[in-house]
């Protein structure tokens, strides 16, 4: 029965790749490798970690559908990845899962195949009467049945007729072989030993190896240097937010230019500043100083790091306000989104510093919730949200841009230029993206569908 | 290690076949010469056996008094899967799919895996052994 679905699943899978472009063909193939795993491992219907990653996998694949772009892809395959690497094996770190669905999904059969050399039980010899009996008895009797019936029915004929199966050639075979070496894959996990033990059974906390004379001088002074250098950045980063809000009155008076600059600058400065800000803290926080009397030490970490986040806020609103002057563009969303990432970053490493945690929770927090984000962010059509901010919040929008960007903004663009007075450059241009792009929707096969498909059949309808 | 030649045999001949199927499925081809393909079965034994020789053949000679051909093929093997499909598939991006990259990188990793089951197969005595234990 297994066996069957995954030779189903490899025919599938060519039917819905051979020579065609990304559409609704991922969503489908998502949907099959969802019951491929549930049919061998029906267990993980009950299992809530598996069941998220199931649907992070799913939505991705939906998103494509929806609007295809290299975000989604991107977000599409490490989903991918993150669910077969969580069928190998479970409660695993979100890294362990990325480099263990990597390696299920290439080398997983090779794998089967040389346990096969220990393996008692599959070394049956294959029982060739058998399979041609199973597979040449229906194929004799179907066509013996297909030509009667064509010659009493001249519909079913008709149908018969029109079945085309030219496509069937030797590079569709050969994705067939390659869906069945995936699907035999994806059902067949295997995990990475021994590191994916190790992660199991490394936990999120640091341990008290205790103390002896030696190590404890030197822990007196790596508390005392910690102090000086943690009270002196303070201080620093205090005068630089002191000169920041100096800055943001006068934010409304600055031109496109010193905005520009001045959020980069910023940006590229935080980046910087925020990573060494964390390895200097992961550097004091990472032994026995957890365990000594450190409450002060502690105090100073938290409004270190309670600063770092205000110049965070402080950039947001520089971000904000360049969006607000001068438009949306994938930049300015990648800073809000860097900002992000970073606010996260500082607020793992001050509960690593406040509970006693240990570098490995670091990595494991951050790179799910990384996930987590990448994953919500597919839900959004950036293109067509960057397009309607400019064209209609925007004084004097620029236009060219948003025709530069994506497809996924084309329909949008062609009703801005049919309800607004726009040069008429910019109306040829829209127009000739417009076309173009409705040509290509037209050109879809039924496994390339995407959602613009059914809005524009729709459209036609009414 | 008997398992030597066989392993670079059948891997020339698993290179050789891949790589013409796919390059001879393109239909740009402008003409399919006969005599290249057998010639380049040369340059398919060098590489292949060279690259399975360098990359392959030091991890069944590393820890062969303490590890069975079973544990190092487990220990050893999912890494060199990983870092193989990561050369293979940047590569082949960096030469913008073309599909001479296709034919070479796919079957060059293809058959390094298969080198992998070949050059690692047990004897009978050893799968007793494996059996008993």
């Amino acid at each position: 029965m297994k066996n069957l679905f995954t030779l189903f699943c490899a025919i599938a899978f060519s039917t819905l790749f051979y020579q065609q472009s990304i559409g609704l063909n991922l969503l489908l193939f998502s949907i099959l490798t969802c019951i491929s795993i549930f049919i061998k491992t029906p267990s993980f219907v009950k299992k809530k970690e598996f069941i998220l990653k199931l649907l992070a996998f799913l939505l991705t694949g939906i998103m494509v559908f929806m609007y295809n772009s290299s975000l989604v892809m991107t977000a599409y395959f490490i989903a991918f990845f993150t669910l077969i690497g969580s069928t190998a094996q479970e409660k695993n770190s979100i890294y362990i899962n990325w480099i263990n669905g990597i390696y299920s999904s290439v080398g997983s059969y090779f794998s089967n195949l040389y346990d096969n050399y220990y393996s008692e039980k599959d070394k049956k010899k294959i029982d060739y009467v058998y399979w041609l009996k199973i597979l040449g008895i229906p194929i004799v009797f179907i066509l013996i049945f297909t030509a009667l019936y064509r010659n009493s029915n001249p519909v079913f004929d008709e149908i018969i007729e029109h079945i085309d199966l030219s496509f069937i050639n030797f590079q569709w075979v050969m994705l067939s072989v390659l869906g069945y070496f995936l699907f035999f894959n994806i059902s067949n996990a295997e995990s990475i030993e021994p590191i994916t033990t190790k992660d199991k059974t490394t936990g999120n906390l640091l341990h008290d190896k205790g103390f002896d004379e030696k190590n404890l001088s030197k822990i007196k002074y790596e508390k005392q240097l910690g102090l000086v250098l943690l009270s002196v950045l303070s201080l620093l980063i205090l005068f630089f937010i002191g000169t920041d809000i100096f800055y943001l009155t006068e934010i409304y008076d600055m031109t496109a230019a010193e905005l520009s600059k001045q959020v980069h600058n910023g940006v590229d400065a935080l980046i910087f500043s925020n990573l060494l800000a964390i390895m200097i803290i992961l550097y004091f926080f990472r032994g026995q100083l957890n365990f000594y009397n450190n409450k002060d030490l502690r105090q100073l970490t938290t409004l270190w790091i309670g600063l770092n986040l205000i110049v965070i806020i402080s950039t947001v609103l520089k971000n904000t306000e360049y969006i607000n002057s001068f438009g949306l563009t994938y930049k300015r969303i990648g800073v809000l989104f860097f900002l992000t990432i970073t606010s996260v970053g500082l607020i793992t490493t001050l509960i690593k510093v406040l509970k006693i945690k240990n570098l490995w929770y670091l990595f494991r927090v951050n790179l799910s919730v990384s996930f987590v984000l990448l994953v919500l962010s597919t839900t959004v059509n950036w293109d067509k949200i960057i397009t309607y901010y400019n064209l209609y919040y925007l004084k004097e929008a620029e236009i060219n841009y948003v025709i530069k960007l994506s497809n996924n903004n084309a329909l949008l663009l062609k009703s801005y230029r049919d309800n607004h007075d726009i040069e008429k450059r910019f109306q040829i241009k829209i127009d000739k993206k417009y076309n173009e792009y409705l040509q290509e929707l037209n050109d879809n096969s039924w496994q390339e569908l995407v959602y613009d498909n059914l809005i524009i059949k729709s459209a036609e309808n009414e | 290690m008997n398992n030597v030649p066989i392993t670079l045999l059948k891997s020339t001949l698993t290179a050789g076949t891949i790589f013409w199927f796919i390059l001879l499925q393109e239909e740009n081809l402008l003409y399919r010469p006969l005599m290249l393909i057998v010639f380049s079965i040369f340059p398919i034994i060098v590489l292949s056996s060279s690259i399975i020789m360098i990359s392959i053949y030091p991890f069944t000679v590393i820890n062969n008094n303490t590890f069975t051909k079973r544990d190092s093929f487990k220990k050893y093997f999912p890494y060199y899967t990983l870092v193989t499909f990561v050369i293979c598939l940047f590569s082949t991006i960096a030469f913008q799919f073309d599909v001479f990259a296709i034919a070479f990188f796919s079957s060059a990793f293809i058959t390094l895996m298969f080198a992998w089951v070949w050059m690692f197969k047990p004897k009978k005595n050893e799968i007793q052994q494996n059996t008993d234990l």
